[in-house]
């Protein structure tokens, strides 16, 4: 990373490597497609560079290259999202076509993986991201907190939130409601 | 579809919700781990666990992404990214967020209209405005090129976060550029080192103002060390000096540290000032 930082160019060549399976993990759940999570990751990948200068050591690399990436992730979104939508994959001209579908039934991987990306999508950011962070860039609350800028505790809670809001959303039938739920508690 | 931006909804979670949340992520309290163990709570946190897996199940970057991001992430690398020094403050000065380049290729340009002009008004000596108009084009074309490059820095950025960050970013971008490639800074073992080199360089000191500001046009002139320039920290600005006093504004590695190093004529004689990259003052003294 210093050497990086110092304008060796294969030391920033095996950064750049060594982070992008993940930063590629982080947006496309953030994006939920893979065409967004391309753009999303090359415009991180170029801030990383732009901005390694600026890493001052007091945070893990990860956790800065992390932040960074979120930030370039996000604002790629928010920048799409100003422009006509594309249609969802559920709702795309192919699936029109097939109606009734001919076709065999997906394969259930993809199924699943396109259920995980619509829930994520309906979840609001402030749920989304710090789920993505934790499962996905493998962070703890207190490193989430950092790259976020909000506290440890609103981070825990943001993530418990978050899931039950997916689980719902994932499995709407086998969710007990608050009022149905046994407590622990009196 | 809910709006991804909404504010987190207020109110208070649920605490088993919560408690076996934390627990999946082993970021329960010692006092809450016990808790944790409660039938309910383990069912809770069973079920967050199936949400987390499939969360994790990310599809893998189309062939062909890494290399293609890499490269293009390394073109970058090589045109525009000059390497910052650790700790430095990335708060520019107003001076330092305006493009030097492009100012100093605007004011040539203003100048060479003026001639321009002059030459037309002069009468008929065709031949002078044919060198004036040659000396125009040519400015044009550099001036076009910086102008490009100022603006490749912008938009690039511009693309990558929001405006203001992009505004920071590019006038960063601009004022690391024109510190120079890395590999074209100068390096010394020591600060004597670097004297040594800067008294070979200046001559004997100037015995009066005059000459002394003549001196700093001169260099000025020459382009490498105007007052300003190659000055990241605002070093000229930060040391109070009189830029008529100014001999050399330079950024070269001592060490492993990069600093910005100003020579000046004060009233004990020249004197050697290095400022670093949190521009603080790490070096002053008679050179």
């Amino acid at each position: 990373m210093a050497a990086a930082q110092r304008g060796d160019r294969a030391a920033m060549d095996v950064l750049l490597r060594r982070h992008h399976e993940r930063i590629w993990a982080i947006c496309r759940r953030l994006a939920g497609n893979d065409a967004d999570a391309a753009d999303a990751t090359q415009e991180a990948m170029l801030l990383i560079v732009r901005r390694i200068g600026t890493f001052d050591g007091r945070s893990q690399f990860t956790t800065w290259a992390h932040r960074v990436a979120t930030n370039a992730c996000l604002d790629e979104l928010r920048r799409r999202s100003r422009r006509p939508a594309a249609p969802l994959p559920d709702d795309d001209a192919e699936g029109r076509r097939a109606t009734p579908d001919p076709s065999p039934p997906m394969d259930q991987a993809v199924s699943d993986r396109l259920a995980v990306d619509a829930a994520l999508a309906a979840l609001p950011e402030d749920f989304r991201v710090p789920i993505v962070l934790r499962d996905l860039g493998g962070h703890d609350y207190a490193q989430i907190a950092a790259i976020l800028d909000i506290p440890p505790g609103t981070v825990r809670s943001r993530i418990a939130r978050g899931r039950a809001r997916l689980a719902e959303l994932l499995d709407p039938g086998n969710q007990p409601t608050p009022a149905d739920r046994p407590t622990t508690r009196p | 579809m809910t709006d991804p931006r909404t504010p987190a909804e207020p109110g208070p979670v649920d605490p088993d919700l919560e408690l076996a949340s934390a627990h999946l992520d082993g970021e329960a309290g010692p006092d809450e781990r016990a808790r944790a163990e409660d039938p309910v709570v383990r069912v809770r946190a069973a079920e967050l666990a199936a949400v987390a897996e499939r969360v994790r199940d990310v599809p893998a970057p189309p062939a062909g992404l890494l290399d293609d991001h890499v490269a293009r992430a390394l073109q970058d690398f090589d045109a525009d990214a000059t390497v910052v020094p650790l700790g430095r403050d990335r708060k520019a000065s107003w001076s330092q967020r305006i493009p030097l380049g492009a100012v100093a290729a605007a004011l040539v340009l203003v100048a060479l209209v003026g001639v321009v002009g002059l030459a037309s008004r002069a009468g008929d000596d065709d031949d002078a405005a044919d060198t004036a108009t040659a000396a125009l084009e040519g400015s044009e074309d550099e001036a076009a090129e910086r102008s490009a490059g100022a603006a490749d820095d912008a938009g690039g950025t511009a693309t990558a976060g929001d405006s203001g960050e992009a505004m920071e970013e590019s006038a960063t971008l601009e004022a690391e550029a024109d510190m120079g490639a890395p590999g074209m800074r100068a390096a010394y073992d020591s600060y004597d080192a670097l004297a040594d080199d800067l008294r070979a360089e200046l001559g004997a000191p100037a015995p009066s103002a005059g000459q002394t500001s003549g001196t700093s046009e001169a260099m000025a002139d020459d382009g490498t060390d105007a007052a300003g320039d190659e000055d990241p920290c605002g070093a000229v600005g930060l040391l109070e000096l009189d830029p008529a006093s100014v001999l050399v504004v330079r950024t070269v590695l001592v060490g492993p540290e990069l600093v910005t190093v100003v020579v000046h004529d004060a009233e004990d004689g020249r004197r050697l000032v290095a400022v670093d990259g949190s521009c603080t003052v790490v070096v002053d003294r008679l050179l």
